[in-house]
């Protein structure tokens, strides 16, 4: 690895680390549940949960220490956000391990992950 | 016997060598095929020559056979085509820039060999993560569009068409910032508006 390309990587990292723990600042002291939180403009419109609702309100339990009530609010971010952790990583990777990107990242991969949110999102609205 | 040839800036492929014979392909056309090294010009390729003559002859006769997979891009090089001789090592530096970036070091008025450079390119960006990402966060169907450019962008990509891959792949990066915009900045405007 380049010296550049070292600070670049180190640079990523510490912006992460602060957008991590600037949200998780603002995710503890605040309830989502409380009139004043951002809306999902989708549920907003159709009166439907979108895929992603509920997840403010699941990051908020979830940093006061209660995975189980996070899991009854969105279960669906437990598996996505680690997913999509792991695929931004491969894919920032790819040139220094293409064959790694190619198994994870191709079509299958993604048509399946496209089918479980639609899955998912339509299950929820039922 | 299938071939994959660099022209216009573009991997294209497969052919059948009769098929060779609508493509234009010069004595400097990058050609691969299967069992090659790497790619190399037409005019080294003993098979070609007849191709570049334009006698379609010596291939006429074994016309019939198949099944050959596409080339494993990532470990393709770039070769100087011209026979100016190769001065500088290859491509593979201990690390691939974006390849595109052709022969700058050059001042425009000293005479330089023209560098063709291949398709070593890694997939362009799927944006998978990202856009997984926003379904939870910005609470947008439009990430859910970008995942279907994603996979445009591997389809292509996986079938040789490094052209349409990118524009995929641009596709994808430009609906991730739609569903950004759509997901955050309403967000807060709506709250401000119906008062809560």
């Amino acid at each position: 690895m380049s010296r550049t390309s070292l600070y670049k990587t180190l640079a990523t990292v510490a912006a992460t680390v602060a957008a991590v723990a600037l949200v998780s600042f603002i995710y503890y002291n605040h309830d989502p549940s409380s009139p004043a939180a951002p809306k999902c403009i989708f549920r907003l419109l159709t009166g439907w949960d979108c895929p992603g609702c509920g997840s403010q309100r699941a990051l908020h339990a979830l940093l006061h220490g209660q995975p189980a009530r996070a899991w009854s609010f969105n279960p669906y971010i437990f598996f996505a956000v680690p997913g999509a952790v792991v695929f931004i990583l491969v894919e920032a990777m790819r040139k220094s391990h293409p064959r790694l990107h190619r198994a994870l990242i191709n079509e299958a991969t993604i048509a399946a992950v496209l089918a479980a949110t639609v899955a998912w999102w339509i299950f929820r609205n039922l | 016997m299938k071939f994959w040839i660099y022209q216009d800036g573009a991997q294209k492929g497969p052919f059948t060598i009769l098929e060779l014979f609508e493509m234009n392909v010069t004595p400097q056309t990058p050609v691969w095929f299967e069992g090659l090294d790497k790619w190399r010009p037409a005019s080294e390729i003993d098979s070609l020559q007849a191709l570049l003559r334009g006698d379609r002859t010596p291939y006429e006769a074994d016309a019939a056979s198949e099944g050959e997979v596409p080339p494993t891009t990532d470990r393709i090089d770039a070769v100087l085509v011209e026979e100016v001789v190769e001065t500088e090592p290859l491509a593979q530096a201990e690390e691939p820039q974006e390849p595109k970036k052709p022969a700058s070091k050059y001042a425009p008025g000293r005479r330089a060999p023209r560098r063709t450079e291949l398709p070593d390119e890694p997939c362009p960006p799927t944006y998978l993560g990202w856009s997984i990402f926003l379904t939870v966060c910005c609470c947008s169907p439009v990430s859910l569009a970008s995942l279907v450019a994603s996979i445009f962008v591997s389809t292509y990509y996986n079938s040789g068409r490094l052209d349409k891959s990118r524009r995929a792949s641009n596709i994808a990066a430009w609906l991730i910032m739609v569903a950004i915009a759509l997901g955050f900045l309403p967000m807060f405007f709506l709250s401000a508006l119906t008062g809560n």
